[in-house]
């Protein structure tokens, strides 16, 4: 078994190691890996990085983000490390990790011409001249402190592109796990970035000290940038949970806090079961752990042996070790696995069941359910699994309804159309959809980063400014 | 603060001290209260071999002894019942018995905490003079006792308490802030002498968090710090300091920029804070791991006290005493208005320890209006790591280290085995 990668906590540019607390991937348990746990002193001595980081113009950020994109680099060992404790095939891993230096260049572009920025306000020529009305956005002030999941390896730098681009300094806290995180703010870093601007810390959520940690950076933090439900983030953060839903905790009252529900995503799918069709639910379904994975598949007018032809190519995908790069079906957490089972017994009689074969523990092969009735459970809920289930409908507004009314957590996360005709009436239709993305022809996994699970970060993490009126000239 | 080449002048016999010893070698001097307080303050008493402070302390030991046994019987009655003071010689010095607190079979003793939990005035001595404090220490066995003080055993100890500030470098026109719990008396003793010395003071309110201490750090232009660390397992106890140490100064300066420079270093390496004293524990690991890592180059010292008997030894500014070895928990014995002693049982008598050997600590408080320990034995252990004299920072005094608590368990193996148990 190799050994793991070395972590260290990143705080102001300097790698910090102390104790460490050790865990095994779920998935492969002779692999122990031993996690720098950080003191409150170093919570101190990030906070302090954050407050005295250089900012910078939008400009110089944007270059910084270029660079980074260049300077990142993932070796093998780190790829290899991300499978085995994530249970994502290799294949699949490869594939996020290609989405980093993407996101890393292509997020600034989102916020070009739109920050309250030096040199940022459209002054027309000449004296006195007047100013047409224009909003732009002014950042709000960090640090940010943000949370990240295990499940998905490109969450810290999703978070760390927009939050350069804004020019808000930021704290991740990574998944015990996670050595992916560290390798983008070395390319952050690399690229040109004040090393004060990001730090990253590790601590065990699990101790007596993990809790104080969090409250500490919570409350040094206007922005608490979380990528969980609330359930779970409170949990985390060791919060109750308030008694009103929509209340947040006395700890995170005042601050910005995003979270990212639960949310089952859904396909309406109509024609035949074509290569396309293969190609766009194998996007969905690659990563199957992941909350962007599609789950329930409402079909629209399709073929008659869609479902058929389906079933032969979920039997088709090759199940196995996720580090052998020919996996395409990994492991998931057995607790996971148990609810799609329990589901599936549940609700037996509405449906019929191909494949699913439990292999081990943290393993099936895929599974599709034919729905002869909406169940929300199997149709409208986030269970991280590799399953489809799929119900007929019989018009557009029979499916938009249907998806409505299954989701277990509205509004759905993402609905994605394929093979769907976009005239004025069904524009009509899927503007009705709950959901917080809505893709067409695209599948239910591509992420938009500077807009990711329907938190606008712009809008979110800014306060619009309007500018209107005179342009005085000096000497004029 | 005091620059290392201007050490060698505090080790210079004070002519007056050489008077006092005069007159009380000669019969002219021998009431103890005869002494003015702020002859405490010479640091004479820490440069003259210990046989010779004995010499010039015993008239007053024998009148405390007579005190003791006639004021305070239910404290002396069995330790001083056998003892003609007045036919004491020095020589039978250790064979006096050591008092206790709680009881002790194998030396016979039996404490005193029960007679104080009864009637906490047996500490009071008959004879004492109005106006006495009680500071209360202890309570971790049972009810805690106190100490009773008068104002001018507070002047006493306050001016002894002046010779560690020497030692640590203060002068007239520092200015210090201190964070203490200001009801303990080590806390009120310390603004007390502060300000005997000459040095600007600065008290910690209650309300005030470690960022408005340093805001005031940077106001009042501190350079000496006053402050406690706890071991980190028990950091949430904070009563000795009410709520800050050095800590959470620590976190507060890493989390603000606009505090750098005052506790933790700058850029270019600059500090307002020019000397750290650590106080109300040993200066624990925790405190030492602090000091390396956040506090390069701060020098650091501390003294021993407590509510009985302050001061009984302080360690120096590392800054002042570079070859020395009386640094961070290597503490100088300061003797006067108490005799400390590090002993062992021998036989029947308790007996001073030898260099590398492991004893109690004891204390005698001869110039004491209230509350007299004749050879009391509060608990706490520690080790004799230098002979009088061995000592390359120039002091006399001998030098102590691990002092610490002992549970009950420990006193009983020191008490049958003496120091070959450590």
């Amino acid at each position: 078994m190799a050994n793991p990668p070395e972590l260290a906590n990143l705080i102001g540019g300097m790698e910090i190691r102390r104790e460490v607390f050790h865990g095994r991937s779920p998935f492969y348990p002779d692999y122990e890996v031993a996690t720098p746990q950080i003191g409150e002193l170093d919570a101190a001595r990030a906070i302090g990085a954050a407050r005295r980081a250089e900012r910078g113009s939008f400009a110089d950020r944007w270059q910084a983000l270029q660079r980074a994109a260049e300077a990142f680099h993932l070796p093998d060992e780190i790829i290899d490390h991300t499978v085995r404790v994530t249970g994502i095939p290799r294949r699949v891993v490869l594939e996020l990790a290609a989405d980093i230096p993407r996101w890393l260049k292509g997020v600034p572009e989102h916020y070009a011409g739109r920050l309250l920025d030096a040199g940022s306000i459209d002054l027309p020529p000449g004296a006195a001249a007047e100013v047409s009305p224009h909003v732009r956005y002014q950042p709000l002030d960090g640090p940010a402190y943000v949370l990240c999941p295990a499940t998905d390896p490109r969450a810290p730098a999703l978070a760390a592109a927009n939050l350069v681009a804004l020019g808000i300094p930021f704290i991740l806290k990574a998944s015990r796990h996670d050595a992916l995180a560290p390798r983008v703010l070395d390319a952050l870093i690399a690229g040109g970035l004040d090393p004060h601007f990001c730090s990253l810390l590790y601590f065990d959520n699990h101790t007596s000290s993990g809790p104080a940690l969090h409250a500490r950076l919570i409350e040094a933090s206007p922005v608490v940038w979380t990528f969980g439900p609330r359930a779970g983030v409170y949990r985390a953060f060791g919060l109750p949970s308030p008694a009103s839903p929509g209340r947040l905790p006395g700890t995170l009252a005042g601050k910005t806090t995003l979270f990212h529900e639960d949310a089952a995503c859904a396909a309406i799918v109509s024609g035949g079961f074509s290569d396309r069709t293969q190609a766009f639910l194998e996007q969905s379904l690659a990563f199957a752990s992941g909350c962007t994975a599609v789950r329930g598949v409402f079909l629209l007018e399709a073929a008659e042996d869609w479902p058929a032809r389906c079933r032969e190519w979920l039997a088709r995908l090759r199940v196995g070790d996720p580090l052998d790069l020919d996996t395409q079906v990994g492991y998931f957490h057995p607790a996971n696995l148990h609810a799609l089972e329990r589901a599936r017994q549940v609700h037996r009689a509405a449906l019929e069941s191909h494949g699913g074969q439990r292999l081990s523990p943290q393993q099936q092969t895929p599974l599709l359910l034919e729905l002869a009735r909406p169940v929300s459970e199997l149709l409208g809920q986030e269970i991280p699994a590799c399953f489809l289930a799929t119900f007929r409908c019989g018009t557009l507004a029979e499916a938009v309804d249907t998806i409505n009314q299954t989701a277990v957590q509205p509004p759905r996360l993402t609905v994605a159309t394929h093979n769907l005709e976009l005239n004025e009436r069904n524009v009509r239709q899927l503007a009705r959809v709950q959901a917080r993305n809505l893709h067409l022809e695209q599948p239910t996994s591509a992420v938009h980063p500077h807009f990711h699970e329907g938190n606008d970060y712009l809008r979110l993490l800014s306060r619009p400014r309007l500018f209107a009126g005179k342009a005085a000239r000096k000497g004029k | 603060m005091r620059t290392a080449n201007a050490w060698q002048d505090l080790l210079q016999l004070e002519p007056e001290f050489l008077e006092l010893e005069k007159a009380v070698r000669e019969g002219a001097l021998a009431d103890y209260r005869a002494i003015p307080p702020e002859a405490f303050a010479w640091h004479a008493w820490d440069l003259l071999p210990q046989e010779r402070l004995f010499a010039l302390i015993w008239p007053f030991i024998l009148q405390q002894l007579e005190r003791a046994s006639r004021c305070m019987p239910r404290i002396y009655g069995v330790q001083l019942g056998e003892v003609a003071p007045q036919a004491l010689r020095p020589q039978d010095w250790h064979s006096l018995p050591l008092l206790f607190k709680d009881d002790h079979a194998p030396s016979g003793s039996p404490g005193f905490r029960a007679a104080a939990a009864a009637d906490p005035r047996a500490l009071l001595p008959a004879d004492a003079v109005q106006g006495q404090a009680a500071f209360v220490s202890g309570g971790s066995l049972g009810r805690a006792t106190p100490t009773f003080v008068s104002l001018a055993d507070r002047q006493r100890e306050v001016s002894a308490w002046r010779r560690g500030h020497d030692y640590h470098g203060l002068q007239a026109g520092d200015t210090a802030l201190y964070t203490y719990n200001t009801t303990h008396k080590g806390g009120q003793w310390m603004q007390e002498s502060l300000l005997a010395h000459g040095v600007n003071t600065l008290l910690r309110r209650p309300e005030e968090n470690a960022a408005q201490v340093l805001e005031n750090i940077r106001r009042y232009r501190v350079n000496a710090l006053f402050t406690v660390q706890q071991p980190y397992e028990i950091m949430q106890s904070q009563s000795k300091a009410a709520g800050l140490n050095l800590h959470s100064l620590i976190a507060a300066s890493l989390e603000n920029p606009q505090f750098e420079g005052l506790l933790l270093p700058d850029n270019d390496g600059r500090r307002q804070i020019e000397f750290l004293f650590l106080g109300g524990f040993p200066i624990v690991p925790y405190a030492r791991e602090l000091l390396e890592e956040y506090l390069p180059g701060l020098p650091a010292a501390t003294l021993l006290g407590s509510s009985e008997a302050i001061p009984q030894a302080c360690s120096t500014n590392p800054a002042l005493t570079g070859e020395g070895r009386c640094h961070l928990n290597n503490l100088h014995l300061l003797q006067g208005p108490h005799w400390i002693e590090i002993l062992k049982q021998d036989g029947q008598h308790w007996a001073p320890v030898a260099k590398g050997e492991r004893g109690l600590l004891v204390y005698t408080s001869w110039a004491r209006d209230g509350t007299i320990w004749i050879r009391y034995a509060p608990g706490d252990a520690a080790t004799l790591l230098l002979g009088e004299g061995e000592c390359p920072c120039g002091l006399h005094s001998p030098v102590i280290s691990d002092v610490a608590r002992l549970n009950p368990d420990d006193i009983e193996e020191l008490l049958q085995y003496g120091c070959a148990a450590g």
